[in-house]
């Protein structure tokens, strides 16, 4: 091990550590004290219990709000998936007049503030009169969630050789089994990868979902209201540290697929 | 090789890309059993040539018949043709026996039938044991062994190569030139072999059609190729030569004076083809390979030789041979070849500056056309 403690394992470490703090103790604290028997989220520890978990229960509004996000993030992970794997194969194999205004538009959620879109989306809705609800969340989630789809996918096509269809052709197969046989299971992958993410996408988004909700309520809407109350600070710790459990396995479910699918070719950002 | 139908016929085959005629009203056949090539350069149509005849390219106009049979619209499914891909293309989800076993299945073979014959072509490329491997855990040449069986275990009636040991290392493509060429006569499938590499379809081709441009330029044995090249541009692809530029002087039969400005007057040949369109005056390229032509010290006594003298700009010794480069009055340097039989010979001592003499037999001198005598 000596060998390893080199300037280079010392900047590795350093930058690993800050990492971790600035990201894993926020959420550590946050899992920590929702079993904190206290409304007060501070120190001394005022003794172990489960009862906000309970609570969770107990809570109708909470319970709407968190049913209405899952379906929401349901739908709008469905429709991008189809739009974006259509999008992505445009990207990734054709080419074609007034591709950069395509290009503009992927980009969008990855540049773009959420403020801005939130509004820019609550200025047409309203301008082309079609009621807030959460028809409106719907339409707005899917408009960036089809760019996030359509990158993840377009990245694997990319790297799709062309011969392979041609190859499943020249052996027998007509145009869709050589799709079903070989495109779609090498794809499949960063479609599923795909629509983890987007799911995730539009159950935490918050900023764009305030703009154009209306009288409806999400999740991330919920919080922001119940924060307003300090009694409910503890049953928002119980509730998110589930939520960031269940998210953070869904990610890295994702990206191992993703990788797994990429026949462990392709390097992960995240792990 | 049968006479009867030919294995292949291709008549007129013509395929455009927007403004780019990728193939240009190519026509050429092939018997039945036949390892041939498709050489030329990148960009001149042949691996167009190749998915066309695959039915992974639609052709604009012209016809391809496979023993006699019109394929020319019959999707790739549907031919008795299977491809070598240049990137092998195997499978990545895939392991080796699935991937050999794609074609079977997809014929709906019975799966011990499958077994046997996968075992057996795994065995004829030495790759038993490798059922369960992934193309990710290949070599270069593993994979393309790989993806060679899994072409050739459908049987198919011709086998198409597209650039097959294009990305290997000179070595190993060395030893599959020749595993190719013994598995392509036991297996007595049609092979068409495209390739960039001169010497490659030297080596393992029966005859060779050259391409440039979307046009074939000769189609011939490697030799016909080499010793009788039917222009400037063959000439030139295929192994090294010198080229005189000159104009016609005098034609007698199918002798050719030509008159290199500057430089000679030297004697050469024409096909009889070739000779028929030349006229005195015009503009022609005449071409000597350097293995024909000869050094000498001295000025030497052979009458009717052409003949010029230069001096040794730079030599290389190759062992077997030594390849002399001279320079002649005119500024150009020609490549001259001799072989290194014996230590007493004049040419061992000839070094560098020195003067010599270049000579050779008018009938090593090729009178050759721009385009393709018709």
């Amino acid at each position: 091990m000596k060998a390893l403690r080199t300037p280079k394992f010392w900047f590795a470490f350093y930058t690993y550590a800050v990492m971790a703090i600035l990201i894993y103790m926020p959420i550590v604290i946050l899992i920590t004290f929702s079993f904190n028997d206290s409304t007060i989220m501070s120190l001394p520890w005022s003794g172990f219990t489960t009862k906000w978990y309970a609570k969770i229960l107990a809570r109708p509004d909470l319970l709407k709000s968190l049913w209405n996000s899952l379906w929401v993030a349901l739908i709008v992970t469905a429709v991008s998936l189809v739009l974006g794997v259509l999008a992505a194969n445009a990207m990734a194999r054709y080419r074609y007049k007034g591709r950069i205004f395509f290009t503009g538009y992927i980009s969008i959620p990855f540049v773009m503030p959420w403020l801005i879109l939130g509004i820019a989306l609550l200025v047409f809705f309203t301008r082309v009169g079609i009621q807030l609800s959460l028809f409106t969340v719907i339409l707005a989630h899917i408009s960036f969630d089809v760019p996030l789809v359509a990158v993840l996918v377009a990245s694997r096509l990319h790297q799709f050789d062309p011969n392979l269809e041609a190859a499943a052709r020249d052996l027998g197969c007509g145009p869709l089994e050589a799709f079903r046989l070989v495109t779609f299971p090498i794809i499949a992958p960063a479609i599923i990868a795909a629509g983890i993410l987007a799911f995730n996408w539009s159950f935490d988004a918050f900023v764009v979902t305030h703009f154009v909700i209306g009288q409806q309520v999400t999740f991330p809407i919920w919080v922001w209201s119940a924060l307003r109350f300090p009694k409910n600070l503890p049953i928002i710790n119980a509730v998110s540290s589930i939520i960031v459990v269940v998210e953070m396995g869904l990610i890295f479910l994702a990206e191992w697929i993703r990788r797994r699918g990429a026949g462990g070719e392709e390097e992960s950002i995240l792990f | 090789m049968p006479e009867s139908t030919p294995g292949l016929e291709v008549r007129n085959l013509t395929k455009r890309f927007g403004n780019i005629v990728a193939v240009n009203d190519v026509s050429f056949e092939i018997a039945s059993g036949e390892f041939f090539s498709l050489l030329g350069p990148s960009g001149s149509g042949k691996t167009t040539m190749l998915r066309m005849i695959g039915g992974l390219e639609t052709p604009d106009a012209g016809d391809i018949f496979l023993e006699g049979k019109k394929i020319t619209f019959l999707p790739p499914e549907k031919r008795d043709v299977n491809i070598v891909f240049q990137n092998y293309a195997l499978f990545p989800h895939l392991n080796v026996y699935d991937n050999v076993a794609f074609g079977p299945r997809r014929r709906k073979w019975p799966e011990d039938k499958i077994r046997r014959e996968v075992t057996a072509l795994l065995e004829m490329v030495h790759l038993s044991g490798y059922e369960e491997k992934y193309p990710r855990q290949l070599s270069g040449g593993e994979k393309q062994r790989v993806a060679l069986i899994r072409a050739l275990i459908l049987k198919p009636k011709l086998l198409l190569l597209d650039e097959p040991l294009g990305a290997l290392d000179l070595k190993i493509r060395q030893a599959l030139q020749l595993e190719l060429a013994n598995i392509q006569y036991e297996v007595g499938i049609t092979f068409i072999y495209v390739t960039h590499d001169q010497s490659e379809a030297l080596t393992m081709a029966d005859r060779i059609a050259v391409m440039n441009k979307g046009r074939i330029l000769q189609v011939g044995t490697p030799k016909e190729i080499y010793e009788h090249p039917v222009n400037r541009f063959v000439a030139n692809f295929i192994g090294n030569t010198n080229l005189f530029e000159g104009v016609v002087k005098e034609i007698a039969g199918q002798d050719v004076k030509v008159d290199v400005p500057g430089l000679m007057e030297l004697w050469g040949i024409a096909s009889e083809n070739h000779v028929a369109q030349l006229r005195i005056g015009q503009r022609i390229a005449v071409s000597v390979r350097p293995e024909k032509m000869r050094l000498s010290r001295v000025k030497p006594q052979k009458p009717g030789y052409n003949l010029v003298q230069g001096v040794v700009d730079d030599l290389i010794y190759l062992g077997v041979s030594t390849e002399f480069l001279v320079r002649l009055p005119n500024d150009q340097v020609v490549r001259v070849f001799a072989q290194n039989i014996s230590r007493e010979d004049e040419l061992w001592s000839i070094t560098w500056d020195e003067p010599v003499w270049v000579y050779w037999r008018p009938e090593r001198s090729l009178v050759l056309a721009d385009e393709a005598p018709t």
